[in-house]
């Protein structure tokens, strides 16, 4: 099951949640959240809000790209765009709002919702708490200090989501993943002999 | 492509793919789609059944979950190699349904909700 990622969501999803935490929040809440919130999104509708490829790391699941795009180098200052719209970082790993009520266009009421969840039970939780709960995930497995993907299926079936959901998920993730890459197809088409 | 306009898309896989249907359109814009649904389990604020659409046969829904925006770019690469096949259009009134739906419906996206309601806006002239 593949999923097209949606920086634009992701980036607001992460302006959502430093907005939850009042303007500011750090790289590990952000992509906490976005996880928790994007499993819960997997297991109820067969899709998540960022489309981003889940990994375990050894502190739980992340959205990758996210985290790769928070994740500064140490000689970096500016997130990437589109991160760079709704935040700019106050440290290595705190990022601050630009604007403190930014606009959200691409966020349904249902995904902020999730968000919302996500912050209200996770938002808080003690970090070595949190980490023991992500660990404690049926989808984790050690990734012996690097990263592993995480398959959406095996989450479905965790959550007890049937065969039959499952290969209708699949179906639903293909056509969305065709219809976000038809741009990208009809370039590469245009490249080839 | 015009709104209420119904295709089958040529994904990866075909068997049992979902019909969809173009729930906004502007040559400036771009379309949004929309699919149909016979999982009621769906959020139930556009239901569909036979008579609505010749493909319909059964209690169906617009499944708002699965939404997609397209811009003008991505909509020339659809209608150049990304439809398998079109169907009959759904008949106005019930486009209006659909439309009014993904109003009301909790998975709709501000960005797609302002689209519709340039879409459902009287025509002056």
């Amino acid at each position: 099951m593949r999923f097209h990622y949606d920086s634009n969501k992701a980036a607001q999803a992460a302006a959502f949640i430093a907005r939850l935490y009042n303007g500011e929040a750090s790289l590990f809440r952000i992509v906490k959240l976005i996880y928790l919130a994007d499993r819960a999104a997997l297991t109820d509708i067969g899709r998540t809000i960022t489309g981003d490829r889940l990994v375990n790391m050894p502190q739980g699941g992340v959205p990758s790209h996210s985290y790769n795009a928070l994740n500064l180098e140490d000689d970096e200052q500016t997130l990437p765009e589109p991160w760079s719209t709704y935040l700019e970082t106050t440290s290595k790993v705190k990022f601050r709002l630009r604007n403190t009520n930014p606009d959200l266009p691409d966020l349904s009421p249902y995904e902020l919702g999730l968000l919302r969840n996500a912050h209200s039970k996770f938002g808080y939780m003690p970090y070595a708490a949190l980490v023991k709960y992500l660990h404690d995930l049926p989808e984790y497995r050690d990734p012996q200090g690097s990263s592993h993907p995480i398959e959406p299926a095996d989450i479905l079936r965790h959550e007890n989501r049937s065969e039959d959901d499952i290969k209708e998920f699949a179906i639903l993730a293909d056509e969305a993943h065709f219809i976000s890459t038809l741009a990208l197809r009809d370039r590469w088409r245009d490249l080839l002999p | 492509m015009i709104a209420g306009e119904t295709f089958y898309l040529k994904a990866r896989i075909k068997e049992d793919g979902h019909l969809h249907v173009t729930i906004y359109a502007d040559p400036a814009d771009g379309i949004v789609t929309a699919n149909i649904s016979s999982d009621l389990r769906l959020e139930q604020t556009c239901m569909l059944n036979s008579g609505d659409h010749p493909f319909i046969s059964k209690p169906s829904l617009i499944a708002y979950e699965h939404t997609k925006y397209l811009n003008p770019e991505e909509v020339t690469a659809l209608e150049s190699f990304g439809i398998d096949r079109k169907l009959d259009p759904v008949p106005a009134a019930v486009l209006v349904r659909i439309q009014q739906g993904a109003l009301n419906s909790n998975h709709t996206s501000p960005r797609i909700k302002a689209l519709i309601r340039k879409a459902l806006q009287p025509k002056t002239n």
